[in-house]
């Protein structure tokens, strides 16, 4: 397949999903892909942690909590209006990343799997204890109002919400594809590779990670404002462990690396369990038991991360064709 | 004074419960140097065998209770090392010769099966031991009442810590599981079955996980699926607290996290008891990586 | 004009003395060599200098800045750069990206620059790739570029490292052992590759084995056994002092 037929595919079927709502898809299902759109995201921008710079970060749900809680908190609290909450929200959880992140970017993979568990664990615990009395114990928060887009008006409806997500989803892709093709992409994934070699030719490596860490707790944080005034009811059951490895397990599953590989991932894990219903309660039994022989079959995941292609400048270009 | 003495009691014998699990993590990750993430399922799956052995099966109207605890015990651990042998077997023996990450994510896999295998068993809500199978006694210590189950549940996970140190210690199983700790390669040199000694490892960690996952049951009387999870990031912490990998410093951490709980429950917060050891986990690992001895965990740069 | 220079440089690992107080200084345009039997503690002076390990005591200045707490990409990017013993590219990259590895620390492009995709980032990328492909031309690989480092012969490897060693803009590049694993005329080629380096102005410490490429290659010489100076100086005198002699009939080399 050459490149000009695989982006006309592409483009064919982004129109063709974007169109979804005009031909009779029922709420439900719009819902359902709200969902998943909501997991893309979440498991995008875990991509970039544990996908391209490849730290096991277990605890994505807590950036997301954090978002979350601060857009429910400054919009039912200090009435600001859920929009304008977006950008502090993923600061917020931006600056949690910053704070808990950097006394641990430095363990090993899977020490560094467990304390990414145990902050998602304290941060659930903090939200029950209604911790600063604000986050409303474990009854969580009620009563968020809808996003009101300039020129727009209220979002109410589920076709209104898979715009605004899916639309998120794209602009993320995008960015995410453009950092992912800088220096800045290309050291992450060289820190994955070898991170000693990596800072023994000149990479801040540390400053690298971290930087990792926080962007993807950005993003964590802008879904959070999403979720929250989507759903308008927000509880710490919402942000648990479990959130976590289903973010993780879309990523590892669908090829950490790859944005369609991680796109591809959330629709399987949760789109695909809706077709068949009777199954849902067995889900994650059959699940986990792909990620283990996912691993020892195809451990790259779905539809692995590839090199990147350069084009040469010339006269490299017409030289080393 | 009352609070202390309780809670010390309280606290030793809980830490006594997570040593037993700490054990296996820390075996485990002595000869292969891999965190076993699904060892907590199978502790959770050992506390689900005995509640099917003592309550649907009703194993003490056979045979009395004193005689049901002790076949309980001996079934489930014989269960939970089956188990355990073919988790080796199936989810990680194949990926010997890949790179960490595809292990770690194998085991996370495995632990995921287990705990919704459990779920789909025996059903997401919680289950009961029955009351009373250690008689509700108390015994007086400097002026407190202790109840009976706290020394038992303090006494039988030391003998059998004590059992496994000679076994470790004394056995020339023993040595050669040191051995294949210290140096796999050279241990394969010295004529020692590697792989023999991590099939034994994977069946005597989680034996002991199974059997304190009965002792929960009967010393909290209630069972759920996802136990395995909490318990397991709990006796992980105390196998880091000890130095992961090494086996008396399993046994010390999990006593010494056993009082650091009961303590914050009582005098600082029992809300806030789970984050305190999660805390504790994290501080661990960020100043001092090697527990109080071995094995450093910090990437080196 | 001294461009590296190290004095009483200590390191111990454990109680075992690896580098027990060296000194020695290197001049721009040098080529030096560091040589000494094996466990001699060259490769704990290597790792030292380029900030791998901190040393215990001792000074090492680099062009005027002092290296000792700093911390490897720090020395990259004041210009010292280095490839390894054992080999460590990006096997599972290409050849231009492992180059490319090099030139990060001399790119411009921030994070939110690069997420944005503001046109400085194009012309900055575009400017990396023409770099990576002069170094490629320079040690013979150009024509492989799109390739998987991995699939290199080891000789290849070894010219890729000093590929990406050379991105870096360095003033001074350590190579351990890069002959090793090397054919006869790989190793030739080799030596015309460091004069090559040389021409560049760029200075080059060394430890290689290989005692007639060292004295072929290298202006300056320091022998170093169980952690300390034994001698130092130029290849022909060098090889008549009777200290270097003995330590080196010692041991089965």
């Amino acid at each position: 397949m050459s490149d000009k037929t695989r982006q006309a595919l592409i483009t064919v079927g982004v129109l063709l999903f974007l169109a979804l709502p005009g031909m009779g898809l029922g709420s439900y299902w719009l819902d359902v892909l709200n969902q998943v759109g909501l997991y893309a995201v979440l498991s995008l921008s875990l991509n970039i942690i544990l996908g391209h710079a490849g730290m096991f970060h277990m605890g994505h749900a807590a950036f997301f909590a954090v978002g979350a809680y601060v857009t429910a908190i400054l919009n039912t609290v200090y009435h600001v209006p859920v929009m304008a909450t977006l950008p502090l929200a993923g600061l917020a959880a931006g600056v949690f990343a910053l704070l808990v992140a950097s006394p641990i970017i430095h363990l090993r993979g899977d020490y560094l799997l467990v304390v990414t568990i145990g902050i998602v664990e304290i941060v659930r615990i903090a939200l029950i204890n209604n911790v600063f009395g604000l986050t409303g114990g474990s009854n969580g928060i009620v009563g968020i109002q809808r996003p009101d887009l300039p020129g727009l008006g209220r979002l109410t409806a589920p076709w209104h919400f898979f715009y605004l997500i899916w639309g998120f989803v794209a602009i993320s892709m995008f960015m995410f594809e453009y950092l992912e093709n800088s220096r800045y992409g290309r050291a992450l994934k060289f820190i994955r590779e070898d991170v000693v070699a990596a800072e023994g030719v000149g990479i801040n490596t540390a400053s690298c990670k971290l930087s990792a860490f926080v962007i993807g707790a950005i993003w964590a944080g802008f879904t959070g404002t999403i979720y929250a005034t989507q759903m308008r009811t927000i509880s710490p059951g919402s942000f648990s462990y479990w959130e976590s490895v289903v973010l993780f397990m879309i990523v590892i599953l669908g090829g950490r690396g790859n944005q369609w590989g991680v796109l591809l991932g959330s629709f399987l894990v949760i789109g695909l369990p809706e077709l068949f219903r009777g199954l849902q309660s067995s889900r994650m039994l059959f699940f986990g038991a792909a990620l283990v022989v996912m691993m020892i079959f195809r451990p790259q995941g779905l539809i692995p991360s590839r090199n990147r292609r350069y084009k040469l400048p010339q006269p490299y270009a017409d030289k080393y064709k | 004074m009352e609070v202390f003495i309780q809670q010390t009691t309280n606290g030793l014998a809980v830490g006594g419960i997570y040593a037993l699990i700490a054990l296996g993590y820390t075996m485990v990750y002595g000869v292969l140097k891999l965190i076993n993430f699904a060892h907590g399922d199978l502790f959770a799956l050992g506390a689900y065998l005995g509640f099917t052995l003592l309550v649907s099966f009703g194993l003490a109207g056979y045979v009395g209770m004193v005689s049901a605890i002790l076949i309980c015990s001996l079934m489930v651990m014989v269960f939970s090392g089956l188990a355990g042998y073919l988790l080796e077997r199936v989810a990680y023996r194949p990926l010997r010769n890949s790179d960490r990450i595809s292990a770690v994510v194998s085991a996370l896999g495995a632990s995921i099966f287990f705990q919704n295998a459990i779920m789909l068993v025996w059903g997401a809500q919680y289950r009961s031991y029955p009351a009373g199978i250690i008689p509700n006694l108390t015994i007086s210590f400097a002026g407190q009442n202790i109840p009976l189950i706290r020394i038992f549940v303090l006494v039988a996970s030391v003998v059998i810590m004590l059992i496994l140190y000679f076994f470790i210690n004394r056995t020339r199983i023993g040595m050669a599981i040191r051995a294949s700790a210290i140096d796999q390669g050279a241990a394969r040199l010295m004529g020692i079955d590697v792989r023999s000694v991590i099939a034994l490892v994977f069946i005597i960690g989680p034996a002991l996980g199974g059997l304190a996952g009965v002792m929960v049951g009967i010393y909290y009387g209630q069972i759920n699926f996802n136990m395995g999870q909490m318990y397991g990031l709990k006796a992980f912490t105390a196998a880091i607290i000890g130095g992961i990998g090494n086996i008396p410093g399993a046994m010390l951490g999990g006593l010494l996290l056993g009082l650091v709980e009961a303590f914050g429950a009582a005098y600082i917060s029992l809300a806030w008891r789970d984050a305190i050891t999660f805390i504790v986990l994290i501080l661990i690992l960020v100043v001092r990586p090697t527990g109080i001895l071995r094995e450093r965990v910090a990437e080196k740069l | 004009m001294i461009l590296l220079s190290i004095s009483n440089l200590t390191k111990s690992f454990g109680g075992l003395v690896a580098v027990g107080g060296v000194s020695f200084e290197v001049a721009e345009g040098d080529i030096l060599g560091l040589i000494g039997p094996n466990g001699a503690g060259k490769t704990t002076v290597f790792n030292l200098v380029t900030g791998v390990t901190r040393p215990d005591s001792g000074e090492i200045f680099f062009a005027q800045h002092r290296l000792n707490q700093l911390k490897p990409h720090k020395v990259v990017e004041l210009g010292l750069s280095r490839t390894y013993q054992t080999i460590r590219l990006f096997p599972h990259m290409s050849i231009i990206d492992n180059v490319l590895s090099g030139r990060h620390c001399r790119m411009q492009t921030g994070i939110i620059d690069s997420m944005l995709s503001f046109p400085g980032k194009a012309f900055d990328e575009k400017n990396a790739m023409t770099r990576a492909m002069e170094e490629l031309e320079f040690v013979g690989l150009a024509d492989r570029w799109r390739d998987d480092a991995g699939g290199l012969s080891y000789g290849e490897q070894r010219l890729l490292e000093i590929a990406r060693a050379l991105a870096t803009d360095p003033r001074m590049v350590v190579l351990d052992e890069p002959a090793g694993g090397m054919n006869d005329q790989e190793t030739v080629e080799l030596r015309n590759l460091i004069e090559r380096i040389r021409m560049r102005r760029v200075t080059i410490m060394l430890i290689e084995h290989d005692m007639s490429f060292v004295m072929r290659v290298c202006n300056q010489l320091v022998v170093l056994e169980n952690g300390i100076v034994i001698a130092r100086g130029k290849p022909e005198d060098i090889q008549k002092d009777p200290k270097v002699i003995e330590a080196y009939l010692g041991v089965d080399d």
